[in-house]
């Protein structure tokens, strides 16, 4: 009897170890050293291109780069494609993932410790100025400027990606760059275009014909295989990426500020009250015809409720376009339209908000670092990433009439741009560049959430996203 | 034939060969009243490097103005400014989330204490078809990751999850992410996950009761109910004591479900102390404010255990003198 037991604890620990074995992570092998077979991407990337990735192969094949990213359709499509990267250049990616709340957190605290993990960040807007206020990034401009060891190729093509992208990672101050977009996104207008057809409605031309219509959709109480139809869905979470998202941008065309409209930096949403109090209002008086809970909603839960069935609009970001027309996500595939967002009594503004990557100042693989972003960012991906559920970022792709046909978003998105375009030209900027960036868009997000919970009226919460950003400022 | 020698013998034979380094009385009084100290000088040490030096940093971190991100060389002296800004402030959130902190603690702990009694009184009965392999189920949610069971609930309470789903099969509609709803949905996850722990420490206090004491009163006519609050209760008493004291601990310095759920929100509705704490230092960067509030907390959770014990000494003073 002991003797089995025995045997049986023997075999037992000896599957143990071998399946522990199994879990280590393989050491990435040395490149081979003979030439790679080139052949299978030869559809897909020039003669020039080929032979660049062998010169960087050549020259730091073998490399491992660090990258620290945040959970995003961009970053799924930039795995996706990474293999290739890859096998092309023998230069290994390995991606340290989290959440977009916490990336930040984690970048900081890795480099205030001193460990400097990572040759490459994912970055999005509202932290870039942060980064590079306190020195965390690597200028971009001596590298595009073809000052370092690795070249800027032809096909990189700078002015061919959308200015209202790149701007988001170019000091307003000395107008360096510190990171390069690899999607970028403006919100947008979801709307169900079979329930739109049904009752006869038209795309909400207005903020108020947009308010009209989640009411009266609302109020037809549509029920369909269970499932009440609300009017809409947006986020509202007291965190980042939420609450602040849709106010930062809707309080422009409704006759608000944030910041001081010439130095973008002093705290101005009392000096034009009634626009700032009036965007939140709109938010508050809408969320009672969404869906219930918009309030604790960040920008998955938003798009999540559309796609399945639950909402007849959304005002959410380009960039879950394709996760909208994925059929293994949505149930809507077919039955979404896309506009850009309407007009206020101000006019018409859109804000563009950008996904980018940025290299460390104190990445020790700048070179690998900066080739990889070239090839990523280069206009033969672009159109792969597009198909990795990313966005793009390049005018020459989003003009493409094929990418129009094929993402029906792209020509919503263009409108977008433009609008976002007209909001720039009057100094409208919903993110101010300076290091507390992110102390500003807590203030507005908590407040945003406070009153589209009810929990405040607008005007307290315009009054005190004012007191809030007045005290962060004055601490500085 | 000579008797052999004693013990004595031998230990003054022993001594008289030895050389004399005998310490005088006076020396070996003091060493016997010093050495337990000395012995017990690398515990201090170390329990001062892991404990209260960490614990004093946080407390003089308290006092400064720094922000998160950048060097120590960058922090200044600012006195009682943050703990003044947290009294003070309009935007200060301190007495909302100690208010809600309280409010969560104190229903999810009544909760799980109630819940978890009664059912480990249901499990004590003599017969309890498959008792064992009930404990050992219900020990699975407190197993589970924090963020997980959050995440978990999340997918459930979403308007159109599972259990909206099914509670919308009886007519009941809960909307759980309205502001009205947030706070009494983090504490039903909490009841969920951590009522198994009051189970399982009832249960165990129950059976280390003595039958015969149970079966004498049966015998003398007590009932059901007076043997449970006169003879029972008591017993568990301490164990209820320790076991509260365990979870208000736990449950003070709560972080993990209600981020993953809500990050203190909607609004405001959600936003215990663990969430104002990481708000200060990830989202205002404020390292100052985040380690007032900390100080706070731990201050909170000082008293708090002060209280328990006091009670617990308590407790115990009066069963003692009941029973002598």
């Amino acid at each position: 009897m002991l003797y089995a037991r025995n045997w049986m604890i023997a075999c037992f620990s000896l599957v143990l170890v071998v399946a522990l074995a199994g879990c280590v992570p393989a050491v990435p092998s040395e490149p081979s050293e003979a030439p790679i077979d080139t052949s299978q991407y030869a559809d897909r990337y020039s003669d020039e291109l080929l032979t660049w990735a062998a010169g960087i192969r050549d020259a730091y094949g073998g490399t491992t780069l660090n990258m620290l990213g945040f959970a995003h359709p961009t970053l799924n499509a930039m795995k996706a494609i990474t293999a290739e990267w890859e096998d092309l250049t023998g230069i290994t990616v390995v991606y340290d993932e989290t959440d977009l709340a916490k990336v930040r957190d984690k970048f900081v605290l890795d480099i205030t410790s001193g460990a400097n993990s990572y040759d490459l960040v994912m970055t999005a807007e509202v932290q870039a100025p942060e980064y590079w206020n306190l020195g965390y990034l690597e200028p971009l401009d001596a590298w595009l400027n073809d000052e370092m060891d690795v070249a800027t190729e032809a096909w990189l093509d700078w002015d061919d990606l959308h200015s209202g992208y790149t701007m988001m990672f170019t000091s307003v101050q000395d107008g360096s760059r510190y990171a390069v977009p690899i999607s970028g996104e403006v919100a947008l207008l979801f709307y169900r275009t079979d329930i739109f057809d049904e009752l006869g409605l038209t795309v909400p031309a207005t903020y108020d014909e947009m308010l009209e219509t989640a009411k009266f959709i609302n109020d037809q109480g549509i029920v369909e295989d269970g499932r009440t139809v609300h009017g809409i869905s947006f986020r509202g979470r007291p965190a980042l990426g939420g609450g602040n998202w849709i106010w930062s941008i809707i309080v422009f065309p409704f006759g608000g500020q944030i910041v001081d409209l010439d130095d973008q930096v002093t705290p101005a949403v009392l000096a034009k009250k009634e626009g700032a109090v009036a965007a939140i209002a709109w938010e508050t008086e809408i969320a009672k015809h969404g869906v219930p809970g918009i309030a604790s909603f960040d920008p998955f839960d938003a798009i999540n409720q559309y796609k399945q069935g639950f909402a007849a609009m959304s005002i959410e970001a380009s960039v879950l376009s394709p996760g909208v027309l994925n059929p293994d996500e949505s149930i809507v595939t077919d039955l979404t339209g896309f506009a850009p967002l309407p007009a206020g009594p101000n006019g018409s503004f859109n804000q563009t908000f950008a996904h980018g990557v940025a290299m460390t100042a104190s990445g020790e693989n700048k070179g690998a670092a900066y080739a990889f972003i070239q090839w990523m960012l280069g206009r033969a991906n672009q159109d792969l990433l597009l198909e990795n559920g990313g966005a793009p970022v390049r005018r020459s792709a989003m003009e493409d009439p094929a990418n129009q046909e094929k993402w029906p978003y792209i020509e919503a998105t263009l409108l977008g741009l433009d609008q976002a375009a007209a909001a720039y030209a009057n100094r409208y900027f919903a993110t101010p560049q300076v290091e507390w960036v992110l102390e500003y868009l807590n203030v507005w997000s908590v407040n945003v959430s406070r009153a589209i919970a009810e929990e405040i009226s607008a005007e307290e919460a315009v009054e005190n996203i004012q007191s809030g950003m007045d005290e962060i400022l004055a601490q500085k | 034939m000579d008797n052999p020698p004693s013990v004595d013998d031998l230990r003054g034979a022993v001594a008289n060969a030895l050389p004399v380094t005998r310490p005088s009385a006076g020396r070996r009084q003091l060493l016997r009243l010093w050495l337990p100290y000395l012995c017990l000088v690398p515990a201090i040490i170390a329990s001062c490097g892991v404990l209260l030096y960490p614990t004093l940093r946080m407390f003089q971190y308290s006092f400064l103005n720094w922000s998160f991100g950048k060097s120590y060389a960058t922090a200044e002296w600012d006195g009682l400014a943050n703990y003044q800004w947290l009294i003070t402030s309009q935007s200060s959130t301190l007495f909302h989330s100690l208010r809600l902190t309280l409010l969560y603690a104190g229903a999810s702990i009544v909760c799980e204490l109630v819940l978890g009694l009664a059912i480990a009184v249901l499990l004590n009965r003599r017969y309890v078809f498959g008792r064992q392999v009930v404990l050992t189920g219900f020990m699975i949610p407190t197993l589970l990751m924090p963020v997980m069971v959050g995440m978990m609930w999340r997918m459930y309470m979403y308007p159109n999850g599972m259990l909206s789903y099914f509670l919308g099969l009886v007519g009941i509609r809960i909307d759980w992410y309205t502001a009205t709803w947030a706070m009494p949905a983090v504490i039903l996850i909490e009841i969920w996950q951590f009522t198994p722990f009051f189970i399982i420490s009832l249960f165990a206090g129950l059976r280390a009761i003595s039958a015969e004491i149970l079966e004498a009163a049966a015998i003398d006519g007590a009932s059901g109910w007076y043997r449970f609050w006169h003879i029972s209760m008591p017993y568990l008493r301490p164990i209820i004591v320790v076991t509260s004291m365990i979870r208000v601990l736990w449950i003070l310095k709560s972080f993990d479900i209600v981020y993953t759920m809500f990050t203190g929100g909607p609004g405001s509705a959600t936003e215990i102390l663990g969430i104002s704490i990481y708000r200060a230092l990830f989202l205002s960067r404020n390292i100052g404010r985040s380690a007032a509030l900390s100080v706070i907390l731990a201050a909170l959770t000082l008293l708090v255990t002060f209280a328990f014990v006091r009670f617990a000494y308590r407790s115990r003073e009066v069963m003692e003198s009941a029973t002598s």
